[in-house]
Parts: C-alpha cells; structure tokens; sequence
C-alpha cells in the first residue's frame, strides 16, 4: 500500500496533473493523459514509456 | 588481488568499515539535512549513499529514485535492514520526474550524471522540483583527474577503455571537472564546488588496498566485456593491464591517486 505521504506528492511524469490512485489493482492513473502507471511491490513505476494506454 | 590483503582476513570487516568511513567523511562532510525536510535523492541505485544519508539525517524524509528496478530493490533492502523508516522509492526517469514544481527542500546527486545521456536537461529537470531557495549537492567523480605508480602502458590501456565504454554511449567519465559549468548553465547559484581528491601509499596502506581493490579494479572490469569485444584491447593485455593496476594498491612501490568533485548551488 503506497502511504498517503508519496500520493499527496506524486503529480504523472508527462503532464504534471493530479493521478488517482486505484488499491484495488495498484494502479496510478492519469485522467488527462489517458495513463495508468504501474506500483510493483508498493513501488510506483513512473515512467511514461512503461505506463498502459486506455 | 594484492598481496596487501594475504592475512588480514579476520580483520576484514574492520578494514571494509575503516574504509568506507574514510570514504564517508570525505564525500558525506556536511551533508546533513534537518528534521522534517524533503530531500530527494535521484538515483539512488543500490543505496550504497542512501544508508549514509539516513545515518546522517535520520529526521529528514527521503524519496529515492532510480531508473533500474533490481537496484531499487537492493536500495529498499538496505535502509530497511538498517531500520531506517522515512524512505520512499520509485522507479523514475530523471529526465520527467513525478512530482509537481517546488516541492523538494534539498536534493542529493551522487554519481549519476556521468551515467546520462544529457546531463543539462536531468539538472533543469531536478531544478524544475527543488523550491527556491532549497540546495542541491552533486558529486561526480572525473577517471581523468587521477594517477598511480606505477602506469605501465597496459594499466593505462584499461583505464583507457573504461573511459572509452562510457564515451560511446555520449557519458562523460568526465564530468567531475564539469559541475560547475554545468550547474551554472542551468541557473543555479554555485556556493561550493571542490576537489575532494583521495591519495594512499604505503603509510596508508589499507586505505590504498582498498580504494584500488574495493573501488577502482572492480569499476574498471566493469568494461572488460566491451572494450574486448569493440577490439579496442586483446584479452591478454586487459589482464595485464589489470594486475598493474592492482599492483599499484600493494605498497611499498603502489599509490594511487583519484579525485571526486562535489558542489552546493541553491536555487534562486
């Protein structure tokens, strides 16, 4: 589980907006890019060239 | 390995641990970040600084980033087992950080630079998220500012190399002598930026031991594969090569002599 100290801080690597966080499939999700940044291991991976379209 | 090391093995923990001490306060002097602060270390890989920035400032929160995820994970590894809390990862790009602007209070860089492919771009980047006002402190190390007695023609050959493996991929090994045109050019105020050189003969003989059979031997075989492989060097003369420069770490006839670069600038 990502604590609530690194979310509050973490902005998507491309647009710099808001991310929501979905626990239930560990994603870190990008409305306006259209982005889903994984977490592996309460890991986030924050790299645009990794992150699944939708 | 050096004859040096021949029946010290029971007092090898203690060597590894005078050591990295001395390693310690030389690049670590004054690295202290107060309770509460954010500090982000970029590019953290195996942690090997993290555990001495936690040490030093144990009330700083740290987020740590690294391109590579089997170092994160060794990184993790090694504040937790130490019992260090205020640690967070995340697998990043130096080059398009996840945080918003103005968020860091300091930032700590320790050997990364010489790794990227443009440097100039990874400090706006890390400027983009320090606040005003807030520091940051780099350190890089320059393969080109150091000597050793003795450099025979093969030890200089697989220096050479080294260099060279990092030169193809546009990586400066370099770039110690460049931090503050660097820094400058990315509109940073440079408060500090010196040579923190290391130097060791038979007075400091374990010193000498273990930078070249510690540190230097094992980063240059880093390049072996390479620079056989490119032609640049036949095998033979590589091990040559190496078993001179190993000689220089076993005193009375070796010394050798590096030099680290490390600057503050602040953000204004």
């Amino acid at each position: 589980m990502l604590s609530q100290e690194l979310l509050d801080i973490l902005v998507c690597p491309k647009c710099k907006g808001d991310l929501e966080y979905e626990k239930a499939n560990q994603k870190l999700t990008c409305a306006a890019c259209r982005l889903k940044y994984e977490v592996k291991e309460d890991i986030p991976v924050m790299l645009i060239d990794e992150a699944e379209s939708f | 390995m050096s004859k040096y090391v021949h029946g010290y093995s029971k007092r090898e923990a203690q060597r590894l641990k005078e050591q990295s001490e001395i390693l310690e306060r030389l690049l670590h002097d004054g690295n202290h970040f107060p309770a509460g602060a954010n500090v982000l270390e970029a590019g953290c890989g195996v942690g090997a600084q993290s555990v001495i920035l936690a040490k030093q400032s144990p009330e700083a929160r740290f987020t740590s980033i690294d391109i590579s995820p089997e170092s994160l994970e060794k990184a993790e590894a090694a504040v937790h087992v130490q019992g260090h809390s205020h640690f967070t990862f995340q697998q990043a790009d130096i080059l398009h950080l996840s945080f918003e602007d103005n968020h860091f209070d300091f930032i700590f860089v320790c050997f990364v630079l010489e790794h990227l492919d443009d440097p100039d771009s990874a400090l706006l980047e890390l400027k983009r998220v320090l606040k005003s006002g807030g520091e940051i402190t780099v350190i890089e190390g320059d393969h080109g500012s150091c000597f050793w007695h003795t450099e025979t023609e093969a030890s200089l050959k697989v220096w050479e190399c080294m260099i060279r493996a990092q030169a193809v991929h546009g990586h400066d090994a370099n770039i110690g002598r460049r931090i503050y045109p660097l820094l400058h050019k990315a509109g940073f105020d440079v408060h500090t930026s010196e040579p923190k050189w290391v130097y060791g003969d038979g007075v400091h003989a374990q010193l000498l031991d273990g930078m070249v059979n510690q540190i230097i031997v094992p980063m240059v075989q880093t390049a072996k594969v390479r620079s056989i492989e490119a032609g640049w060097v036949d095998e033979a003369t590589w091990a040559q090569g190496i078993r001179e420069l190993e000689a220089s770490g076993d005193p009375p006839e070796g010394t050798f002599f590096y030099t680290w670069f490390k600057a503050k600038a602040v953000k204004s």
